[in-house]
């Protein structure tokens, strides 16, 4: 037996289903973010805290633009230096990468192969985790002006990759994404149901509740969809079990609380 | 999705929470509650150090109404103080040394004064019990008046000095205590505020006081009103009987002196009592 919830439950799947809501400061960035594409620029800093929705931005944008503006998006991170030259070269030419002795070679192959066509920017997710003699090999790249670099960064509280020389003298460009308010999380709520025809299930939440996400997710999108996944699921034994448990018109916040304890948000 | 044993360890733990929780608010409120006692108790029922400044009236009172052994005995006439305010913040030694100081000046100007019309008596305290009126050892009694602590001083310019060695006084006095406390003081005769006294508290000592006063006002029935009152309350006060023999003879009934005192020393004794009832019967009533 399938419940209402199985499916609310769903559309909170991280990652696997990718809906893009156009969040305000997700609209800022996304267009600051387009705007650069446009700039003679060699390296792009897009920066934010984990599950802010960077990695949801960029593909958006590589969506958008791929096809008029030379946009390569690289969504897992390489850690070997050929194995990001070849996934380059298939990208850039759509076939397969001859056999390169180094970076040099490719280069000089591809600067010969793009002569005066424009640009490649290469839009890369999780910079972080690549090694750094790679971070410096993109970076020399750059240079040539046939390679854009836009690196997406996860700026964590434990180690500020940002004050890594690297990225603090290479950069061009800064762009940060911040954790959304409270009204971003009502949208981002509202839209996902909207978009999964599950309007009708919107005035389960009041304004208590979006206050509860927000305290238990500080705005982050990750988390939200985390603790919504949960709170489906919670919902969705109860709805089989124990129906008059979840009869009514509002969820109570116990739900929302059991769902943050289940996933460690709460320490009992 | 969760199975049963999931969800009911869940429901444990949010059970856990949830008191953890509200366990915050209860210790805040029993703090709070603690504190608000502790204020409340303090406010209340801790004695109120303002309340014991040693004001001069206040301290004459004080001293009457608990029968301890009476330093200074000031009727009110003497220290009217007209629509002026003393300040005294603390009650300490230092404090009432600087006031008995004070008040040695303005003996001292008094004396050097010379207006034959005026006269200021200053009163000491005195040391010496009163026979008669400790005989039974059941209170003490001063008499309020001492003649040789009585200064009859005459002087042209009575007004102006006494004014000026008021507002040294309270100046000094300003000048050392603060913060401080203002206490007014009205004019108000002995009589009223004795009566007042009494009427308050109901001591026999405002009552022999009262009768005191009529008598040296040669009131004479109301001097013997108020030794009977005080007799009411405690027979066996030799001062009672001392103030109704005296008025009585004051009111030419000697022999109701002569049979009341007899009657007491009967089964009492007491020396100036004794003595009091030969001067009646010697004719010798002069005071």
């Amino acid at each position: 037996m399938t419940s209402n919830y199985t499916e609310l439950k769903n559309i909170f799947v991280d990652g696997e289903i990718f809906d893009y809501v156009n969040l305000d400061k997700s609209a800022l960035a996304y267009e600051r973010l387009v705007q650069t594409l446009d700039k003679p620029l060699k390296l792009i800093l897009f920066f934010g805290k984990p599950g802010t929705g960077k990695t949801f931005l960029l593909q958006k944008i590589y969506n958008d633009y791929k096809k008029e503006k030379n946009v390569i998006f690289f969504p897992r991170p390489f850690f070997d230096e050929k194995e990001f030259i070849s996934a380059l070269y298939k990208e850039t030419f759509q076939e397969e990468a001859p056999h390169f002795n180094g970076y040099n070679e490719f280069l000089l192959s591809a600067t010969r192969k793009l002569k005066d066509k424009q640009s490649i920017t290469v839009l890369i997710d999780e910079a972080q985790l690549y090694p750094e003699e790679l971070i410096e090999k993109i970076r020399l790249m750059s240079d040539s002006r046939k390679f854009k670099f836009l690196f997406t960064v996860h700026k964590t509280e434990k180690e500020d990759v940002l004050a890594k020389d690297y990225f603090q003298t290479r950069i061009w460009e800064t762009i940060e994404l911040h954790n959304s308010s409270i009204n971003e999380v009502k949208t981002y709520i509202e839209k996902k149901m909207l978009y999964h025809n599950k309007f009708e299930y919107l005035s389960l939440f009041k304004n208590d509740h979006y206050k509860l996400l927000m305290k238990f997710t500080h705005g982050n999108l990750r988390t939200i969809n985390k603790l919504m996944y949960k709170l489906f699921e919670i919902l969705e034994y109860y709805d089989k079990n124990k129906p008059s448990v979840v009869r009514g018109k509002a969820l109570k916040p116990k739900f929302f609380e059991m769902a943050a304890i289940n996933l460690g948000m709460i320490h009992v | 999705m969760f199975n049963a044993e999931e969800i009911i360890e869940l429901e444990r733990k949010w059970l856990k929470y949830k008191i953890k929780q509200k366990s915050k608010f209860y210790i805040i409120f029993i703090l709070f509650l603690l504190v608000l006692s502790a204020t409340t108790y303090q406010f209340y029922f801790q004695p109120n150090t303002h309340n014991k400044q040693p004001v001069i009236v206040k301290k004459v009172e004080k001293e009457i109404a608990t029968k301890e052994k009476v330093k200074e005995y000031v009727p009110i006439k003497t220290i009217t103080i007209k629509e002026e305010k003393i300040k005294i913040s603390q009650p300490t030694d230092k404090n009432i040394t600087k006031i008995q100081e004070v008040k040695k000046v303005i003996k001292k100007n008094i004396k050097s004064s010379t207006n034959p019309k005026s006269y200021y008596h200053k009163l000491e305290p005195r040391i010496q019990g009163n026979e008669l009126f400790s005989s039974n050892g059941a209170l003490t009694f001063y008499s309020p008046i001492d003649k040789k602590n009585i200064d009859f001083v005459t002087d042209n310019k009575i007004s102006p000095p006494s004014q000026e060695i008021q507002k040294k006084e309270i100046l000094i006095i300003e000048k050392e205590k603060k913060p401080s406390i203002s206490i007014g003081m009205k004019d108000m005769d002995t009589i009223t505020y004795l009566k007042e006294k009494f009427y308050a508290t109901s001591n026999i000592v405002f009552a022999l006081m009262l009768s005191e006063e009529y008598y040296n006002n040669k009131n004479y029935n109301e001097s013997l009103k108020w030794s009977l009152t005080a007799n009411d309350i405690d027979s066996q006060n030799t001062k009672t009987w001392y103030w109704f023999a005296k008025s009585k003879v004051k009111l030419d009934q000697k022999d109701d002196a002569i049979r009341a005192l007899k009657a007491y020393l009967t089964n009492n004794e007491s020396r100036r009592l004794n003595t009091l009832l030969q001067k009646i019967e010697r004719g010798d009533t002069d005071d």
